[in-house]
């Protein structure tokens, strides 16, 4: 008898080995993932499912051809047609019109925060190009006047803007992205995937295994590090930071690429990360970008005007404030506490 | 007789039972072992896989013509030169931990470090 058990728990033991291998072995259905660079990031696409190529060609093609659309270098896109022929009406793609249509909806929401007519500033300050320069006073006052989302004006399939102004969907066009993405793959039955267009994420479902995702946020001082993750299923994860994209100057001062549409200068208004969390996509990203802008202070006023936003803020001096509603689902890493706006 | 015939079953099957756990136990320590490898990606596309444990330089022809310099020593990776116009790759540094990579927009190339233990727990993505 005694012998019997001991070979029990001899298979015990073997049984226990065995499915102490990695997690990823436990998964019910088959990972599958692609990756690609497009609008000046890289795409990293893993969906879970049975025959998920011809989906993910499907993802890949419907980048490829927003990324045509939205580039504004692009001699063939709708954006780049549009700023080179200021005062005409450009007859422009659907997808074109439709972001155009919630970039401006939101920028008349957050009052001019966001404005997608911020293009010549940023190009003014050698964001698009590389060669940065610091612009003087002058040219960033006379680049200002031309700075004015009001004067976009969608007729239909048209879009006109005014002389000398230029447009750039930059701001929200990867947000725009995940959620057609998003589309695609609900539509052809995928319940799991995970969606990182260059850090801006979105989630479909649940992980395989039934856990929620765990979407970490980045240190913006150590972005090797993180300072918190978020449990999320079926979220948008966005985050507009001043280490995405800058340069420094001689004496080591940053500029980072996120204008504030009322000075013609990098934004500086006490945030140097806001985390957006969210159903669309395209609301986050363009929020994230819009609350940055706005600094501490307002951002901290707009998101209590506006409960249903749920948002993480990093202040200059390291101050991580929250929303409520993200309570229970954030758990802080590395000592970080935070406080709840 | 028969009670020694049951004896010598139940001992086959504790060795059987004893040498698949030591075989799972080996196969499982190898398996971590062979990790750290280093997959360079071009335009989404594999070209070459670099074993982390051998000190060695290798070139890589990344999109728009540019060339990169990748140097591997003493189990870290890094670029020690792009003909990029942001150098933002060489910025990066060193990395040495799974999952971590380091991404030359310009060049449309991607070197991440490949492995069983990621160094991110069970973080799926990073905003």
């Amino acid at each position: 008898m005694k012998q019997i058990k001991f070979f029990l728990l001899c298979i015990l033991c073997l049984f226990i080995l065995c499915s102490c291998e990695d997690d990823n072995n436990t998964i019910f259905s088959t990972e599958n993932s692609i990756d690609l660079f497009a609008m000046d990031t890289y795409m990293r696409i893993k969906v879970y499912g049975e025959d998920t190529d011809n989906v993910l060609n499907s993802v890949k093609s419907e980048i490829i051809t927003l990324d045509n659309l939205f580039n504004v270098n692009n001699a063939e896109s709708d954006i780049y047609n549009i700023n080179s022929h200021c005062g005409d009406k450009i007859k422009v793609n659907v997808d074109t019109i439709n972001l155009i249509n919630k970039s401006i909806e939101i920028s008349k929401e957050t009052n001019g925060a966001l404005d997608i007519s911020i293009y010549p500033i940023v190009k003014e300050w050698g964001f698009t190009t590389g060669e940065y320069k610091i612009p003087d006073d002058n040219t960033i006052n006379q680049l200002l006047q031309y700075v004015d989302f009001n004067k976009i004006k969608v007729e239909g399939d048209r879009v006109c803007i005014p002389k000398n102004s230029a447009i750039d969907l930059g701001s929200v066009a990867k947000g725009y992205t995940g959620d057609k993405i998003s589309s695609i793959l609900k539509e052809n039955g995928i319940k799991s995937a995970l969606i990182d267009l260059g850090g801006n994420i979105q989630t479909i479902g649940v992980k395989p295994n039934g856990d929620l995702w765990s979407v970490a946020v980045k240190n913006p001082t150590d972005t090797e590090n993180y300072i918190c993750i978020l449990k999320v299923s079926d979220k948008a994860v966005i985050t507009s930071g001043n280490y995405e994209r800058y340069f420094t100057d001689e004496n080591g001062k940053r500029y980072c690429h996120i204008m504030d549409t009322s000075t013609g200068r990098p934004a500086e208004n006490g945030l140097i990360s806001v985390t957006v969390i969210g159903d669309s996509g395209v609301e986050c990203d363009a929020l994230s970008t819009s609350l940055y802008v706005m600094g501490t202070e307002k951002a901290v006023e707009y998101c209590n005007a506006h409960k249903d936003i749920d948002a993480i803020f990093v202040t200059e001096d390291m101050k991580i404030m929250i929303t409520e509603n993200i309570k229970n689902s954030i758990q802080m890493l590395n000592g970080y506490i935070y406080e709840v706006i | 007789m028969k009670k020694n015939k049951k004896k010598y079953i139940f001992y086959i099957c504790l060795i059987a039972v004893i040498i698949v756990c030591v075989i799972c136990i080996i196969i499982q320590s190898i398996s971590g072992q062979v990790g750290k490898q280093a997959v360079v990606k071009v335009d989404g596309e594999t070209v070459c896989i670099i074993d982390l444990n051998k000190n060695q330089t290798v070139y890589i022809n990344g999109s728009n013509n540019i060339k990169l310099e990748i140097i591997c020593e003493n189990n870290s990776i890094y670029v020690n030169h792009s003909d990029c116009p942001d150098k933002i790759c060489e910025q990066k540094g060193k990395i040495s931990s799974t999952n971590q990579n380091i991404i030359c927009l310009p060049a449309k190339t991607v070197i991440e470090i490949i492995g069983n233990e990621s160094s991110r727990g069970d973080i799926d993505a990073a905003a």
